[in-house]
């Protein structure tokens, strides 16, 4: 029953995603995505998509304009980049220093994740040592009265929660 | 009104530091009475620093343009109901409002833990009250508020036309107050720490305080998002911006606390580590300050230049020498000594989950600093901004979605891999059924599909955990509605957890929404002209203008038809304001639950024509139903739980073997509680 | 006028911080004490009870959790058993504190247990293994 449904189920994500085989994007798709990925010079922070600005609509106008002549999204940017230097773009490039700005953030979160594994196993190994103890306090005897009032306590229901 | 205002803050400034003081000396003597003193100090910090507050509102209220700062931010035109929130529109003023929250959440905070963590307390309150002295001296020294102008001036400058939006009212509170609240938790654990009170005591305080400085901030994020979304007119609500992003990070930070302090709570693990989170959470909150009031990041909020950049780094650095000297004062006696069994359990879980949010913290912190660092190592400039933020952070965030997913049914201490199986496999059939219904209705972003079965997959999840709890009490005679509560009130933090998971979901579904099926278009209109985007027609009818002293202020009138039916007006607003040489827009939204058709006007031309910018942002509307969701599960999960009555142990079983055996004498000998 | 309350408002600061100063040591004391709403009794027999309640409360959890099938039978035996020695351990380390108790209180305390013995609350609890 279950390895059907598991089957089922991976059967239906695959072609799930078989169908989602993107269309070819349409210019103004192409465009919108460019958008997004260059800042306007007078407004710091926003992309072209955000902006409202003058000079952030003449530049929307520019990429269509040249996407439309069938340039390539690389040449249309490095146009913007010859103009307004790199920090035109919304992602640094992944070369020079700001390869930094990319490198770093994978190889923390990696060795984050082997810390994480390497003091999780260190833990559960102090359990082994552990265990002996836990064995030995369960059979203290003088325990045992007490034991008996909090099962005396837990049937009154008293200390139950509703 | 400057005469009392300086004196309050410098009075501020000595009482803190006197409480500060006081009750460390006052403990480490042994003197009581000056110990209780300081306290009282702590609290009478209270109305100082509402008389100085009161002082400036009173100097606002009465345009009383002698002082530099009412002069700076307020002028004779200004709408009167924004003149109460000119009181935080720039440095000086917010400062004092967060010296006021400050004052209020630490005498909250130690007339609260008075009673049970009295041994503590002093430390507590010497931190509170020294981070409230550091606030009282920047006021008294860098930036005073009622420092008075230079010249005779008979009207004020105004304030940034940007601010006065109701969003004011409420956002730049909650987000400050939140930064402010971390010192809270943050104080009642170091204070347990220099006690060396180590053990738990300090656990609940510091949750329940910290899922409140959570929530405020939370709120405070997504106030700020609704707010930009309706007023900076770009058709987005986050933009990855430095200043969101160091509200971001402390709440990050937090939300990685209070989800492990729960391990430490219920299995009295994780000692050390969620007092690093605390720590963390604590200097970003400090960081935030930072950047918020010393402001080296050039940025869209960048309203409040100031020169405070080096004080507020200098204590930004100080927060963090603090907290880990503490941490590693105290290091040795913060051993758990319970270890974990499984790496299949619901403590691993939580680590997980806290690594994942550390890791999204430290992108962000790294995409803010990064700028930074590039530009005094080198000559050229980079930018970091949204693609890039999207790009590292959004798997992140989906990893979290899908382990939002998983964790709730892991076991503490060990989950068998049958249970898991158990419970997930009808929630995963179900999401990749919505996959694959998703694919067949048309979607073609296979990112977006995966992403919403997610959350298909994780609210499942939670419904059956309820479903099934409710089942369990429902057989024993209560109505379904009745069970569910029971359930809900019987694990507050869980449940409470659970209805904020709700609300991420909710949230969620209005990021995905946004960022993968938007749809922008700019047009150029005349009078009665038209714009066709996606099935939506829009007819600009004409616009109306109002002068006013400060600004001229133009409304467009457009008439929204789809399939030739006319289905509502919009009347976005454009203001520009002469004095500022800037433009504040209210864009014109219509929001449905499918998606906010959504018009900002850029321009008004000479010859009549409007330059307008059309966005549709699907599915936003549920952006803005996430946060009332977000605040019912903070309170559920903070509202106190019932406090169990316990019988006293059966005394006579040790103390009097004589009388009688204790195997015998301890059954009987429960006393019965009124 | 903003000098006057600006003054009036130093003097109240100052009488309030420095009352404790005049009082007699033993009454701040027990103000100190008394200092919150949460004041709940101190000392570590209170602190024990306080924990033990805590232990009852993860019972009751885990109960939940074992109803709607979260916890399966062999984890959910072995935990409750933790906790249940962990509870009896507390109330232990609490008895061991506990002062000579008074054979009258005690005797009084024993009569009131043997009536609540015979009005007998009904039994009710989650647990299989009674």
């Amino acid at each position: 029953m279950r390895l059907i449904l598991l089957s089922v189920l991976t059967g239906l994500l695959a072609a799930a995603f078989a169908a989602c085989a993107k269309p070819e994007p349409t210019l103004e798709q192409r465009a919108q995505r460019m958008d997004k990925q260059i800042i306007c010079p007078v407004c710091p922070g926003e992309t072209l998509d955000q902006s409202s600005v003058q000079i952030a609509k003449d530049m929307r106008e520019l990429i269509r304009e040249r996407l439309a002549a069938e340039q390539s999204e690389d040449e249309i940017k490095q146009y913007f980049v010859d103009r307004y230097g790199t920090r035109i773009l919304a992602e640094p490039p992944a070369s020079g220093v700001s390869l930094a700005v990319w490198i770093i953030p994978p190889v923390v979160m990696l060795a984050g994740a082997a810390a994480l594994y390497f003091v999780v196993r260190e833990m559960r190994r102090r359990r082994q040592d552990q265990g002996i103890e836990t064995a030995q306090a369960s059979s203290d005897p003088t325990l045992k009265p007490y034991l008996e009032a909090v099962d005396e306590e837990l049937r009154s229901g008293r200390t139950g929660s509703g | 009104m400057a005469d009392l205002g300086t004196m309050a803050v410098l009075l501020g400034l000595g009482v803190a530091l006197y409480a500060a003081v006081g009750s460390v000396a006052g403990k480490l003597t042994g003197a009581t009475e000056l110990v209780v003193s300081a306290r009282r100090a702590a609290y009478v910090t209270v109305p100082v620093a509402l008389a100085a507050a009161a002082a400036l509102v009173t100097a606002f209220v009465t345009h009383d343009f002698t002082i530099r700062y009412v002069y700076a931010h307020s002028n004779l035109v200004m709408d009167r109901e924004f003149i109460w929130v000119a009181f935080y529109a720039g440095n000086e003023g917010s400062l004092l409002y967060v010296a006021g929250v400050l004052a209020i959440m630490s005498a909250i905070a130690i007339r609260l833990g008075a009673g049970r963590l009295a041994d503590t307390m002093p430390y507590t309150t010497a931190i509170l009250m020294g981070i409230l002295a550091f606030f009282f001296l920047v006021i008294a020294v860098w930036a005073n508020p009622f420092a008075p102008l230079e010249f005779v001036a008979d009207d004020g400058l105004g304030i940034n036309p940007l601010l006065t939006h109701p969003g004011m009212w409420i956002h730049p509170p909650l987000l400050m107050a939140g930064l402010a609240a971390i010192s809270v938790p943050f104080a009642y654990a170091a204070g347990a720490l220099i006690a060396g009170r180590t053990r738990d005591e300090w656990v609940d305080a510091a949750r329940v305080s910290g899922i409140i400085a959570w929530g405020i901030l939370g709120t405070g994020v997504l106030i700020g998002a609704w707010w930009a979304y309706t007023i900076l007119g770009w058709g987005g609500y986050w933009g990855w911006d430095p200043i969101e992003n160091v509200a971001l990070m402390p709440w990050l930070a937090m939300t990685a606390f209070i989800h492990s302090i729960m391990v430490q709570k219920r299995r009295g693990m994780f000692r050390m580590w969620n007092i690093v989170l605390l720590n963390v959470a604590f200097v970003l909150a400090q960081f935030g300050m930072f950047i918020n009031r010393g402001g080296p990041v050039v940025s869209v909020h960048s309203f409040a230049a100031s020169t405070l950049g080096q004080v507020f780094l200098g204590f930004m650095l100080l927060s963090l020498v603090f907290a880990f000297g503490v941490f590693f004062w105290r290091y040795q006696w913060l051993k758990s000594d319970r270890p974990v069994e499984s790496f299949m359990s619901r403590e691993v879980a939580f680590l997980v989950n806290n690594f994942l949010l550390l890791g999204i913290t430290f992108v962000t912190l790294w995409g803010v600093v990064f700028p930074l660092i590039t530009e005094f190592a080198s000559d050229g400039t980079v930018t970091v901004a949204t693609p890039y933020f999207n790009r590292v952070n959004g798997p992140l965030f989906l990893a979290l979605l899908v382990l939002m997913g998983i964790g709730p049914v892991m076991a503490w201490r060990r989950a068998s891999p049958r249970s898991l199986v158990r419970w997930l496999l009808w929630p995963a059939a179900l999401a990749a059924l919505a996959a694959a219904g998703m694919a067949i209705a048309g979607i073609r972003e296979p990112l977006a599909i995966f992403a919403f079965s997610v959350l298909v997959f994780v609210a499942l999840v939670i419904l059956e955990e309820w479903f099934r709890s409710a089942r369990a009490r429902a057989s024993a005679g209560d109505n379904w509605a009745i069970a569910w509560f029971k359930v809900v009130a019987g694990n507050r933090p869980r449940h409470g957890g659970y209805i904020v998971h709700l609300s991420i979901l909710v949230l969620a579904f209005g990021v995905i929404g946004t960022q993968f099926f938007d749809q922008r278009a700019d047009f150029v209109l005349p009078p009665g002209g038209s714009a066709v985007i996606d099935d939506y027609r829009l007819e600009y009818v004409g616009s109306e203008i109002e002068e006013r002293s400060d600004r001229t202020a133009r409304w467009a009138n457009i008439n929204v038809y789809r399939d030739e039916e006319r289905i509502g007006a919009l009347r976005p607003w454009y203001a520009f304001y002469p004095d500022f040489r800037q433009a504040s827009v209210r864009a014109g939204i219509r929001s449905t639950p499918v998606e906010d058709l959504y018009v900002v006007p850029s321009e008004f031309l000479e010859d009549g024509r409007l330059v307008v910018r059309v966005s549709i942002n699907p599915l936003a509307w549920w952006l803005w139903i996430a946060g009332p969701i977000f605040l019912v599960g903070t309170i559920v999960a903070v509202w106190p739980q019932p406090v169990l009555e316990v019988r006293p142990a059966p005394a006579s079983a040790i103390r009097s073997p004589v009388v009688r055996s204790p195997a015998e004498s301890t059954p009987r000998a429960n006393p019965v509680r009124g | 006028m903003g000098i006057v309350i600006g003054v009036l408002l130093a003097v109240g600061a100052v009488a309030v911080i420095a009352w404790p100063f005049f009082r007699r040591r033993s009454d701040v004391a027990k103000d100190d004490i008394a200092g919150g709403p949460g004041a709940r009794p101190q000392g570590s027999q209170a602190e024990l009870q306080r924990s033990r309640a805590e232990i009852f409360r993860l019972i009751r959890q885990l109960e939940a959790d074992h109803g709607s099938g979260l916890v399966n039978e062999g984890d959910f035996r072995s935990q409750f058993d933790d906790l249940r020695r962990e509870a009896a351990r507390l109330m232990m380390e609490e008895a061991a504190l506990s002062p000579m108790s008074d054979p009258a209180a005690e005797l009084e305390r024993e009569i009131a247990a043997a009536r609540a013995g015979l009005t007998g609350r009904p039994v009710e609890t989650g647990r299989k293994d009674a």
